[in-house]
């Protein structure tokens, strides 16, 4: 039997059962011993005996160790941390051990003459490049689908059904394919208990993480994407956030800090919560006005003060460490966001807790956007850039020099007329902007009026650079009037 | 004629390995459990003529899936499918009434020798 097919779901099984044990062994870190112990020793079992099967004998004899190490375990009511790190290291090593397995080449077994037979198909593999491909012609037709349905009324009643027809089955199409896509947020919750642990341990710090919501789906672009903004505010929250015990007991908190990771469905897509109940985010007079400026000490809102600890200018800056203590990388954690079509917003209450909240859509094809109306035609501009929404008061927007500018909560912004930029040469009649921001740079788009939010499926041109430089792609309304989409980035 | 077989073990690696080992010998694969619970319901569904059953199982253990299945249906042809080291379980999956053993890793010459056996 040619064991070199088994390479795969060997790889698959063993990531599968690592998953497990490192869990599992948490679990024996002050939680229910008997349960964690009995479910370290079967993923520990299963590897043993998966990596025998391959013929990896190194992995299967490590395996067999910490299997000895751990039924000494049995029957015990906890478990020293020392013996937990021990057992965590050891699992490094057999992760290590099996990568290592992976690159190895696969002993023969038992030879076996005879054709070989088809391999159980319960799953494929797929490239992810294929399924993004197979994921535009989907919207493609989907877009070609509504030019038809507009001649559709002119035409015979046949033929109006048979296309009511085909549309169910491009949206059911649709539908399936962006679950194609999808994994549950689990994947990247999985691996923070066992970050959190390590640096609680090495600040010497007491930290209970809780997770909710890791059944939720996402884009695995997406997801892969949140990984290392969320791994960087968890660490973030448990070095800076949370006190040491003995802060917290002269503060009258439980000596345990308590981080939360918690992921909820929201309008937008979805919404991850990081949550500590450390000493908060307090601005220290003179060192950052602008961050007092829009802080609002009464409710403990301060985003103004987040937009201010994350501009890129401000991480290495020593206002941050006198801020926060916790500047540094924040801006890396904004951009990647913003990249995924997302946004980072920040709440916290001196002495109370800090909690990030991020926000990003489920499929990256798939977009909420706030649509707008410039002249005759409508536009879509994707909520990633979009700051706010707002209605201009009497008087304003103001003249200042050459250009105009309209003041948001006491801050100046520079107005981009967009019947201007787009030569609808309507202008004047503008009652509203939506405030973007790209980086650092914000600008107050003026437009007619604000419809109101939709989800939309954006369809990128395919046109050499720089052709078309105001839209980043074109899009379907739910009422089937096409609309092209603004790339805020182009007019800030 | 071909014939059936329920392969019992939570780990997919193993349960693929034996589903291709069996298939060779001209079984087919007429169910797959992760649990024991889920060994014993789908038992009761499709009366296979042989199942194959790890001894450890999240929820239900392989050895209470043996008993389970046994007071249910005594004719149950069960072979179980322990590890290096598990002696002790493997005499009482016996008494349960499983019919025979083999020990990981497979060797599939092993497995058929050990499936003639007990099919007959």
């Amino acid at each position: 039997m040619d064991l070199s097919r088994f390479q795969a779901l060997y790889a698959a099984e063993t990531h599968e059962q690592l998953e497990r044990l490192t869990g599992a062994l948490l679990e024996l870190d002050g939680g229910d011993v008997a349960h964690g112990a009995a479910e370290a020793f079967r993923a520990m079992h299963t590897l043993k005996s998966v990596a025998a099967t391959m013929g990896h004998d190194a992995v299967a004899q490590l395996a067999h160790e910490l299997e000895d190490a751990l039924s000494t375990l049995r029957g015990r009511d906890t478990v020293e941390a020392t013996t937990v790190d021990a057992l965590l290291h050891g699992t490094d090593e057999l992760r290590a051990a099996v990568t290592a397995s992976l690159t190895a080449p696969v002993a023969e077994g038992e030879a076996s003459a005879g054709s070989a037979p088809a391999p159980a198909a319960r799953q494929v593999r797929v490239e992810e490049d294929r399924l993004g491909e197979l994921a535009d012609a989907v919207s493609e037709m989907a877009v070609l689908q509504a030019r038809l349905n507009a001649l559709a009324a002119a035409a015979e009643p046949a033929v109006a059904g048979l296309l009511e027809q085909m549309n169910r089955v491009v949206a059911e199409l649709h539908v399936e394919m962006l679950a194609l896509r999808m994994v549950p947020m689990a994947e990247v919750f999985g691996g923070m208990p066992r970050q959190v642990r390590d640096l609680a341990r090495q600040l010497d710090k007491q930290v209970e993480l809780r997770l909710e919501g890791g059944e939720l789906r996402i884009d695995r672009a997406i997801l892969e994407g949140l990984h290392e903004p969320l791994l960087h505010l968890v660490r973030n929250a448990v070095d800076h956030g949370l006190e040491p015990a003995v802060e917290r007991a002269a503060a009258g908190k439980p000596p345990t800090g308590m981080l939360m990771l918690r992921a909820e469905r929201d309008r937008a897509g979805i919404r991850i919560e990081v949550e500590d109940d450390g000493r908060g985010v307090a601005p220290q007079p003179g060192t950052a006005p602008e961050a007092a400026s829009g802080l609002d000490a009464s409710d403990g809102v301060a985003d103004a003060m987040l937009r201010v600890i994350s501009r890129p200018g401000y991480t290495t800056a020593r206002q941050v460490t006198d801020v926060s203590g916790r500047g540094v990388g924040l801006d890396a954690v904004a951009t990647k966001l913003r990249a995924l079509g997302g946004a980072l917003s920040m709440r916290t209450t001196p002495g109370a807790g800090t909690t990030f909240v991020l926000r990003v859509p489920t499929s990256r094809a798939l977009t909420q956007a706030l649509r707008v109306s410039v002249g005759d035609e409508d536009y879509v501009i994707p909520l990633t850039h979009v700051a706010e929404a707002i209605e201009f008061a009497a008087g304003s927007p103001v003249q200042v020099g050459s250009g105009e500018v309209v003041h948001v909560r006491g801050e100046a912004v520079r107005v981009v007329r967009l019947s201007a930029v787009l030569g609808t040469g309507t202008g004047g009649g503008e009652r509203a902007a939506v405030l973007a921001e790209v980086g650092a740079r914000r600008a107050a788009l003026a437009v007619d009026e604000l419809i109101g939010r939709e989800q939309v499926l954006v369809k990128p041109f395919d046109v050499a650079r720089g052709t078309l430089p105001l839209f980043s792609g074109a899009t379907l309304l739910a009422d089937g009037h096409a609309a092209l989409v603004l790339d805020p980035a182009s007019l800030v | 004629m071909q014939r059936t077989v329920l392969i019992c073990d939570d780990a997919q690696f193993m349960r693929t390995m034996l589903s291709e080992i069996l298939k060779q010998a001209n079984f087919r694969i007429v169910g797959e459990a992760q649990t024991g619970v889920e060994a014993v319901t789908k038992y009761r569904q499709t009366k296979p003529q042989l199942v194959m059953m790890d001894i450890v199982m999240p929820d239900m253990g392989g050895i209470d899936a043996v008993r389970a299945i046994v007071a249910e249906f005594p004719e149950a042809r069960i072979l179980m499918c322990s590890a290096m080291g598990q002696q002790e379980l493997v005499v009482e999956a016996i008494k349960a009434g499983a019919r025979d053993f083999i020990v990981k890793p497979f060797q599939p010459a092993r497995v058929l020798e050990a499936v003639q056996r007990v099919c007959g």
